[in-house]
């Protein structure tokens, strides 16, 4: 076989929105799709509530994302955010295998979730998993391989009510968990990491999706939680690195 | 060392690059308008609309703390990556303000002799179709009968408008100059189930029903007379003042909207 004398093809869709992380969402898109495509389904089936920055309130569509401004003071301006309400879940596809990855999600806190903040789960929340929730009032990640889980849970001191949080952490391709918790831009804390975790190779069978406020079909936010940023990316990048990530 | 331009997040000085030309940094849009003469006037007869061009951001930087043919191999490959697709640039004099566009030139060069410096001078040509920067953050107003005033950039704005009133409820939507003066106005007549929305589009012109299945209609039929779409412009506002336009709504609504800039 000799190599042909054709020039690789251009982009075809370069007029397209492209993100280089598994998966990024943010509220100020006012989508429920990933910036580099990712199909999002959000469901909710009930109406909600949303207010203006001057908290004139609105009431929302069965199917309708509750996107509000929201004055976040320690940032000095108006942000985007998508406020979730007790049983809305936002989900995409997860059609990537387990491996090394790092995830970032900023939010305006409320309350500690009664559930999952995020997963990567089946609907029936078997098999291969990965979630954030909160024990004994400090949040926890898990990583579970079907088989056996880990789990790294903060020490230190939860937010308060409308501070700004962000949470992030990797899973090593070791399957190793970690994860941080900065509030209001400070200095980031951390849970003691946990062991290795041989990873499955896929993630829960079926119906594996990205979940925010879901694991499985179950909804895990007790409601009032403001979300602006989602990511997934690849390997082990620092905090700078995974917030600047696109 | 400072911040200077952000491409799709991540600063050039974060990359290992030295901005050292740049610009346009504080230009307006360009405005052409063609005329045409008309014979026996002193003078042309004006075009009733203008055109702009896309805007063109070129900015020059120097390669900083590479000392390897590897390095400097890797960063353009990253930095060729970043400039892949839709391009957003942020300015470290207004971080909150973005242009969106498509690379055009991304030129390397290496001073000579090429075969001692390491270090390259890169050169990158953005050309944004929408020649304004727009709010990288949207907003959201809920309108009622009560006039809202509604904030305007330098730049004019258009956005949607959404209600979830169920029922055959007629309503309009009405937009006024900060004098009151009623300069257009979007009357709708819906059909709404319960948990339905339903979109105004101010830009397309387009209303759109979505069910309680997610599913979404273009409804245009319901867009009845007499509606007059608009957008909201900066000289319907005395923005020094801080008074706006305003928007009012016969049925309560949530208008979400994202202001624009000439710089």
């Amino acid at each position: 076989m000799t190599m042909p004398f054709l020039p690789p093809v251009r982009d075809q869709a370069e007029l397209e929105n492209a993100s280089h992380c598994i998966l990024h969402w943010r509220a100020r898109d006012l989508s429920v799709d990933g910036v580099g495509g990712q199909l999002g389904a959000f469901s909710r089936g009930t109406s909600g509530t949303i207010e203006d920055p001057v908290f004139a309130a609105f009431t929302t569509g069965a199917q309708q994302p509750n996107f509000e401004p929201r004055l976040w003071g320690i940032i000095g301006y108006t942000p985007m955010t998508l406020r979730v309400g007790p049983t809305d879940i936002l989900n995409w596809e997860a059609a990537w295998r387990p491996k090394a990855f790092a995830w970032y999600l900023e939010f305006l806190f409320t309350a500690m979730p009664v559930g999952a903040l995020w997963s990567i789960s089946n609907e029936a929340i078997s098999g291969a998993r990965f979630f954030l929730d909160a024990n004994g009032g400090r949040y926890r990640v898990q990583h579970h391989n079907g088989t056996t889980a880990v789990a790294a849970t903060l020490s230190s001191t939860p937010p308060a009510t409308d501070d700004r949080v962000e949470l992030y952490g990797y899973c090593s391709a070791s399957g190793q968990v970690s994860l941080y918790q900065r509030i209001n831009g400070g200095e980031a804390t951390n849970a003691v990491n946990t062991a290795t975790l041989t990873p499955a190779s896929t993630w829960g069978g079926g119906t594996a999706r990205a979940r925010l406020t879901a694991l499985g079909t179950t909804s895990g936010v007790s409601g009032g939680h403001r979300f602006r940023t989602f990511k997934l990316v690849a390997g082990a990048p620092t905090y700078d690195q995974i917030v600047s990530a696109f | 060392m400072a911040d200077s331009i952000y491409i799709n997040g991540s600063s050039l000085e974060a990359l290992g690059l030295r901005l050292v030309d740049g610009g346009p940094s504080l230009d307006g849009l360009q405005r052409s308008r063609a005329t045409v003469p008309l014979p026996g006037r002193a003078g042309h007869l004006s075009s009733p609309f203008s055109t702009t061009e896309p805007r063109v951001y070129r900015f020059a930087c120097f390669t900083t703390g590479i000392t390897t043919v590897a390095q400097r191999l890797a960063l353009l490959d990253y930095y060729s990556d970043l400039l892949t697709g839709p391009v957003e640039l942020r300015f470290v004099d207004g971080t909150t303000r973005c242009a969106m566009g498509i690379c055009r030139v991304f030129q390397g060069a290496v001073q000579s002799p090429t075969f001692v410096n390491i270090a390259a001078t890169i050169t990158v040509e953005v050309v944004c179709a929408n020649a304004a920067r727009y709010e990288s953050e949207p907003s959201m107003l809920v309108l009622g009968t009560t006039p809202v005033p509604v904030p305007v950039g330098t730049v004019a704005h258009g956005g949607y408008i959404i209600t979830t009133t169920s029922g055959f409820t007629p309503f309009t939507v009405t937009y006024r100059s900060v004098g009151g003066v009623a300069l257009g106005q979007i009357a709708v007549s819906p059909t709404l189930a319960s948990g339905d929305y339903l979109i105004l589009d101010l830009d397309a012109h387009d209303v759109v029903k979505v069910d309680t299945a997610g599913v979404r209609t273009r409804e245009k039929l319901w867009d009845t007379s007499p509606t007059t779409w608009f957008s909201i412009l900066p000289r319907d506002a005395d923005r020094r003042a801080g008074a706006y336009a305003t928007l009012e709504s016969s049925i309560p609504a949530a208008y979400y909207f994202r202001l624009n800039w000439e710089n």
